[in-house]
């Protein structure tokens, strides 16, 4: 028996794929999830063998879920998007197998046989470098971040970056510091520096990002070298290193 | 045609491929489980289709039938959402005839809807209310949501549309504002002059 979780924001969505399931006794719905965080917990709880997962979702889209997956190896995934011409070329470059909305049943097929196939087979290295080039090959043309996903004991959290100020890392994490929250990721700053808005947040050292409209003053210590000072009174050495680049970037 | 109508048509004319896509998969599933509904909805997607194609021709139609096209439009993403998306729409019945520029508040309303709805988990809810105030006609559309959040492309094109829309047809003699109303509210607001006849 093959356990499959669906994921998609659209109950009619969701519908479309037990549907043309019906007749595949084989494969068992275990979980059906509306949003990105959902699908990621119930991914983990249940750990089922393939996942039906849309693309466009709210909060995580689906490629962030495989990203933030602790879970290895990964399910099966199979794709499936209604629209997105950028999505379609990287599915298509790594031979990853989609499902286009409306779906159509020869092409359910197809993906179901080949799923099937790696599942049964013990060796799928193959299929997890191929899922491995496509998800950076996303990740690096996709928009900068709107939210953070924190793991805080059993509990997945979505925190918006509209509430955060500073990043700070800390060994293999980052804190994350809001005006009244703190959080832990584990993740690298120079990662996170890419995925965050040029717009909103700039590094000013080696271990700190912090939000630009945070930065109230900066103050000139001594042959070139700064002090960055908030508007709470809290102060941040900045580097040469990064100088021209907050000088830059506090002019746009 | 100049320059800028025809960039207007053709941003006009374009129902996201996304929208007609996924309504399209719900419609293959609805003629199964639900054939009234499926039925509707093909319906309502071919009124809102015949409604772009006729407007590619007229600057301005009724409050009335762009009202009615908003309805059709947000039935469709009913559909689609279900219990998460809550809609509301207000607008005194005198306005019914008046004119407005055609699909002027669709670009805003799928805003409301990719903002308030299909970008956040959990219920979303759109409110779209009309009125009058001396010779002026007053909309608003409200959504749940946050303003400060990175702007999108798509979401940028669309107010920008709107904006130059306006510039064009009522040069400094209009208002559009997006605002974050109140924590967790947005509201797109238009002012346009009261105008009573217009060759077509």
């Amino acid at each position: 028996m093959i356990r499959a979780l669906i994921a998609d924001d659209e109950p009619l969505g969701r519908k479309a794929i037990d549907q043309l399931l019906t007749f595949h006794k084989d494969i068992q719905v275990i979980a059906r999830c509306e949003d990105g965080i959902s699908a990621i917990e119930k991914i983990e709880q249940l750990q089922p063998d393939l996942v039906f997962l849309d693309i466009q979702m709210p909060g995580l889209d689906g490629f962030e879920v495989i990203n933030q997956l602790q879970l290895n190896p990964p399910p099966l995934i199979i794709f499936v998007t209604a629209y997105d011409s950028f999505a379609l070329k990287a599915f298509q470059a790594h031979a990853v197998d989609y499902l286009l909305k409306p779906l159509k049943e020869e092409q359910f097929l197809k993906a179901l046989q080949r799923a099937r196939q790696l599942i049964q087979a013990k060796d799928n290295a193959d299929y997890l470098m191929q899922l491995q080039k496509l998800l950076a090959d996303v990740s690096q043309k996709t928009d900068f971040i709107r939210h953070l996903l924190v793991r805080e004991k059993n509990k997945l959290l979505l925190v918006k970056l509209d509430s955060i100020n500073i990043f700070k890392a800390n060994n293999d994490y980052v804190e994350i510091i809001g005006t009244h929250e703190k959080y832990l990721i584990r993740e690298t700053l120079k990662k996170l520096e890419q995925k965050l808005d040029p717009q909103y947040f700039v590094r000013i050292n080696r271990s700190m990002i912090l939000r630009k409209s945070m930065i109230n003053k900066l103050q000139s210590i001594s042959k070139g070298d700064y002090r960055i000072l908030l508007s709470n009174n809290q102060s941040f050495k900045l580097s040469r290193k990064y100088r021209q680049k907050v000088f830059d970037s506090l002019k746009q | 045609m100049t320059l800028m109508q025809s960039q207007l048509e053709a941003v006009r004319t374009r129902l996201q491929p996304h929208f007609l896509f996924n309504t399209l998969n719900s419609v293959a599933v609805l003629i199964k489980e639900n054939p009234g509904q499926a039925h509707d909805t093909i319906n309502d997607l071919s009124d809102l289709l015949r409604h772009v194609l006729k407007n590619m021709e007229n600057q301005f139609s009724e409050v009335q039938k762009e009202f009615e096209f908003i309805k059709k439009y947000l039935a469709i993403e009913q559909i689609r959402f279900g219990p998460r998306l809550e809609i509301k729409i207000d607008y005194p019945a005198h306005l019914k005839h008046f004119l407005i520029p055609s699909l002027l508040l669709q670009p805003l309303v799928e805003n409301a809807v990719q903002y308030g709805v299909a970008k956040n988990p959990g219920k979303g809810y759109i409110e779209i209310k009309a009125h009058e105030d001396k010779q002026m006609l007053i909309f608003q559309i409200c959504n749940n949501g946050h303003l400060n959040a990175p702007k999108n492309p798509e979401s940028g094109l669309g107010l920008k549309i709107t904006k130059e829309r306006l510039q064009s047809l009522y040069r400094s003699a209009y208002q559009f504002n997006l605002d974050e109303i109140s924590d967790g509210r947005i509201q797109a607001l238009i002012e346009i002059p009261v105008i009573d006849e217009v060759v077509q």
